[in-house]
């Protein structure tokens, strides 16, 4: 009997050991959460994450009445490289290469801000703008509204 | 004198007031390139050697609606102004644009336009050449032309529609050049549509249908030709692997004062190519192309140069993102009687994109 008492013990504190390795691995996908954000003006209510997938390869999204305008956030690289990741499902340089190569037949790409400032003044002139940051950025910058976590 | 001042005059205005309009965005590509060609002239011992070097020049910009774009070419072999387009989105997805604009009955040309590091060859298909390359079909129209792209659940369908003045030809076809635009081109139109499967993916397909009425100078028993044009093309993307290819079935009607004689034509080509390695910086690639029949169209026999029949070998190594090196081999059919059967050519070249 006692020799179960102490399997169940090995097995709770293996569980628990588990458990606690997880802690800094949600936090660290906490950190990586990335949001779709509009200025808090904006008429959009919802974009699915296949919507902000083409918006940002330069189809014609049109929503809630407005046509989207993607904007591309360079002011933080984790917020781009996740978004390259798991929205775009491709490497910065195959993305760079695709909007020239758009940019060069005339259908133009998205403008790219690297500094903050000048992109939330973006998203705050144009109602039908976009861009994406990361989640605790965007719970904490004014003006701006979350639209979806892709 | 009048005439002459006018025309770089009002270029000049019209540059400076893009350049100093307040722009949402606005884009400047540079594509320089140097290319070294070989080709061995039979029954002699020298080879007709070329050393070629060049700089397509691209600036876009937008405000609001309205849109504009300009590409220049300046090379050892000519200096033109390529594309020189004023647009308006008038809904969206739709834009009107107003200028000079490449053809959409070229698939190849409206994806690469001059920006020889976009493509993975080196040359283009003879059938798909601009027309100081001895190009047999309008490649640019001076006019309208209406893009259109819109989703259809995971799809995207696109059309473009042009018409326009065309070019004329004189040895060769001669495009309506907007710096000096004394020109006698007629209609020139075509309508394409595309279908993406899949919004985002490079994956396309469709087909195009073009009419020209070519005026022709100095060629004795010709003084028109009216082109009517079909043509499809696929664009695949799998992986390593990509395949290009069109198919276009064309009617010259030859007119002279005595009568008119109705030709028909078929030419394709097909370039696969295949990333050797996993970083996709080695790409081989090959191109097959044939206009049988091509010596019975007596418009096709204007262009000596034009290739009835190609093959294309080669190796494109990119150096960096923004640099391309290419290697290429061809052995070539042409329809000039003055010259042998099949021509072989070595070609190399450097070309960049900037910024990137």
């Amino acid at each position: 009997m006692e020799h179960d008492i102490t399997s169940v013990k090995n097995i709770i504190a293996i569980w628990l050991a588990i458990w606690a390795l997880q802690v800094p691995l949600l936090a660290q996908a906490e950190q990586q959460r990335l949001a779709i954000v509009t200025s808090a003006d904006s008429n959009i209510k919802t974009l699915s994450a296949k919507e902000v997938r083409r918006a940002y390869l330069g189809a014609s999204i049109v929503v809630d009445g407005v046509e989207i305008k993607p904007l591309r956030n360079l002011t933080n690289e984790l917020a781009e490289e996740v978004f390259l990741q798991k929205v775009l499902f491709m490497s910065g340089e195959a993305y760079d290469r695709q909007l020239l190569a758009r940019a060069f037949r005339g259908a133009g790409r998205p403008k790219a801000y690297d500094n903050l400032f000048e992109l939330l003044m973006a998203l705050h002139n144009n109602n039908a703008a976009i861009t994406y940051m990361l989640y605790g950025m965007a719970v904490t910058t004014p003006g701006i509204r979350i639209l979806s976590y892709p | 004198l009048i005439r002459t001042l006018i025309i770089p005059l009002v270029s000049l205005v019209v540059f400076l007031a893009i350049f100093m309009l307040p722009v949402e965005a606005a884009d400047l590509l540079l594509f320089p390139s140097v290319t070294a060609s070989q080709q061995p002239i039979p029954d002699a011992e020298s080879a007709d050697k070329k050393f070629i070097p060049a700089v397509d020049i691209f600036y876009a910009t937008e405000f609001n609606r309205a849109l504009f774009l300009a590409e220049y070419l300046a090379s050892s072999n000519e200096n033109e102004l390529e594309r020189f387009q004023f647009g308006w989105h008038i809904l969206p997805g739709k834009t009107l644009w107003l200028g000079r604009f490449h053809n959409a009955i070229s698939f190849w040309n409206t994806q690469n336009h001059h920006g020889d590091f976009l493509q993975s060859s080196l040359s283009r298909p003879s059938i798909a050449n601009y027309e100081d390359e001895y190009g047999p079909l309008p490649s640019h129209i001076s006019g309208f032309l209406l893009e259109s792209t819109r989703t259809a659940g995971d799809a995207e369908i696109n059309y473009t529609a042009g018409i326009g003045i065309g070019p004329v030809f004189n040895s060769t076809l001669h495009p309506l050049d907007l710096l000096n635009p004394e020109h006698p081109g007629k209609l020139t139109a075509s309508f394409r549509l595309g279908y993406h499967p899949e919004v985002g993916n490079p994956d396309q397909f469709g087909a195009a249908l073009g009419y020209a009425r070519l005026p022709v100078m100095h060629v004795m028993q010709m003084n028109e030709v009216r082109q009517s044009i079909l043509s499809t093309f696929l664009n695949i993307e799998k992986n390593k692997f990509h395949l290009i290819g069109e198919l276009f079935i064309f009617q010259n009607h030859v007119s002279s004062v005595a009568n008119t004689t109705t030709y028909t034509t078929v030419s394709a080509y097909l370039q696969p190519e295949y990333k050797l390695s996993e970083s996709g910086r080695t790409t081989l690639f090959g191109r097959l192309e044939s206009t049988p029949d091509a010596e019975k169209d007596k418009y096709l026999t204007l262009f000596p140069e034009f290739s009835r029949s190609q093959v294309v070998v080669g190796l494109r190594f990119d150096l960096t993102p923004s640099q391309a090196l290419k290697v290429e081999a061809g052995r070539s059919h042409r329809l000039d009687i003055n010259e042998p059967t099949h021509i072989n050519s070595i070609s190399a070249q450097w070309s960049m994109i900037l910024p990137l």
